[in-house]
């Protein structure tokens, strides 16, 4: 055994000592005097040098103002209120927009695109439900991309070209419904969330957007009739990413609002 | 705070808390506090700013008490937290540094050299050589008992990452244990041979 995999072994198993170690590893730390002064550095307690006074200074900025709190709903009641409060939104922009685009397109092309919505947004509901909560993060990233990704690639799987004159003010009409839906989620969302505190605000307005503009899709997804591969990525997804952007964009203004705040 | 805290015991200390619970408060505050103002003043570099940046931390972390779910690991909640109100205060006081004016160094005769002290690097001062992302990995590891994924928790990243990080910072420290046994070996020769000059 080489050092570097003495290095790997310590870093998978963090909480071992050399005692769980297998007998390469000690056979090694007995002949490698920087991988056993190492060990000896890293095995070091720290010092408890932690001064009277300023504890006491934290619990008399603390205690005085004690008074009990209800934790958090859980992870899976927020992903099912915000599911809720997404479908509710669906429904009310379906009521006066009506069902065309349900009628024109196939079982095949509403299952699959259908899936893939209800799949993304129960992801980045339970997603949000676990940001507003720190130290159970997840990377934000993915979550944002793959989403959308994967609509991209079944609305170019599902549907074809086909040139139309008014396509571009047919494509801004169905951004302008997309992002109209989009907007009208996420005070909803607010209301759901408002209890928790994140520490990573721009990837929480990225997904609280994301999420507001995948329910701007929905809607257009049984409301609209136009089959035409660039005016779905165009005007129904680019409603979504307007969204996932401006959300991401208040989260970051918000962020730095607070900080200038503070200061002053 | 030990290494070897028990895991169910700060929950239940932390249940209470949220119940208003003055001595679980008090007994929370006395096992957690040390273990953050060590994590702090090695990512701050500064005591004093560490001090200060507890207090906040504290104070966040009453302020958000409600947000830590009951089942849920509590050292990764206070350590996100911590690392928030950290890389706040670390952007506060760019901020500020940015509206101040330098002025001109204080005169030579006005400062009291003093000699380096000659002290075995100990864990802290071997920490400093890593870059901060590092440094804050190893420290989680291997002073609070944290397990790889709490503390991929903590600092919102995946697991893979916290073992990369580790091992990269186990890498260098022994690089550079390398470099300090290599100086005081050359050191030790040179004496050898002022000796043997005399």
């Amino acid at each position: 055994m080489a050092c570097d995999d003495l290095d790997k072994l310590r870093a998978e198993s963090p909480q071992a000592s050399p005692r769980d170690w297998p007998v390469d590893a000690l056979n090694h730390l007995a002949s490698c005097s920087r991988c056993a002064q190492l060990e000896d550095l890293l095995d070091s307690e720290p010092q408890p040098d932690f001064p009277e006074a300023l504890r006491l200074k934290i619990e008399n900025s603390i205690l005085p103002g004690l008074s009990p709190v209800t934790p958090l709903s859980s992870v899976a009641t927020l992903t099912i209120m915000l599911l809720l409060a997404s479908m509710f939104v669906v429904i009310a922009a379906e009521w006066p927009l009506g069902l065309a685009g349900w009628r024109a397109r196939n079982s095949y092309q509403i299952a699959l695109n259908l899936s893939i919505l209800l799949i993304s947004s129960s992801m980045l509901a339970n997603l949000l439900a676990r940001l507003i909560s720190p130290g159970s993060s997840s990377p934000v990233l993915p979550y944002s991309v793959v989403p959308l990704l994967a609509l991209i690639g079944s609305n170019s799987l599902l549907f074809g070209y086909q040139s139309n004159e008014t396509l571009t003010r047919q494509t801004l009409a169905c951004w302008e419904i997309g992002v109209s839906c989009a907007s009208v989620s996420v005070p909803l969302f607010w209301l759901i969330l408002r209890r928790g505190f994140s520490i990573n605000l721009v990837g929480q307005g990225a997904i609280t957007g994301l999420l507001a503009g995948l329910t701007g899709v929905m809607v257009l997804e049984i409301h609209c009739p136009i089959l035409e591969k660039s005016h779905i990525v165009a005007g129904h997804l680019g409603a979504a990413l307007t969204s996932t952007v401006a959300g991401a964009s208040l989260g970051y203004l918000y962020a730095t609002q607070r900080l200038f705040l503070r200061k002053r | 705070m030990s290494k070897a805290h028990s895991v169910a015991e700060l929950e239940e200390l932390m249940l209470r808390y949220q119940q208003a619970d003055p001595v679980a408060t008090t007994e929370l505050i006395r096992q957690v506090s040390p273990l953050l103002l060590r994590f702090l003043t090695s990512q701050c570099g500064s005591r004093a700013d560490a001090e200060d940046l507890l207090q906040d931390t504290w104070l966040q972390i009453h302020r958000v008490r409600h947000t830590h779910r009951p089942g849920e690991p509590v050292l990764p909640w206070i350590y996100a937290i911590t690392r928030h109100v950290q890389v706040d205060g670390y952007r506060r006081s760019r901020r500020i540094r940015s509206h101040e004016h330098l002025m001109d160094p204080l005169p030579e005769s006005f400062r009291v050299a003093r000699p380096a002290p000659v002290v075995a690097p100990d864990f802290d001062t071997m920490l400093a050589v890593l870059p901060p992302s590092q440094r804050e990995v190893v420290r989680l590891l291997k002073h609070t008992g944290m397990s790889l994924e709490e503390v991929a928790r903590a600092t919102g990243s995946t697991v893979g990452s916290v073992k990369l990080k580790a091992h990269r910072a186990y890498e260098k420290l022994r690089s550079v244990l390398g470099r300090k046994q290599g100086k005081g070996a050359a050191l030790g020769h040179q004496a050898q041979g002022n000796y043997d000059g005399v």
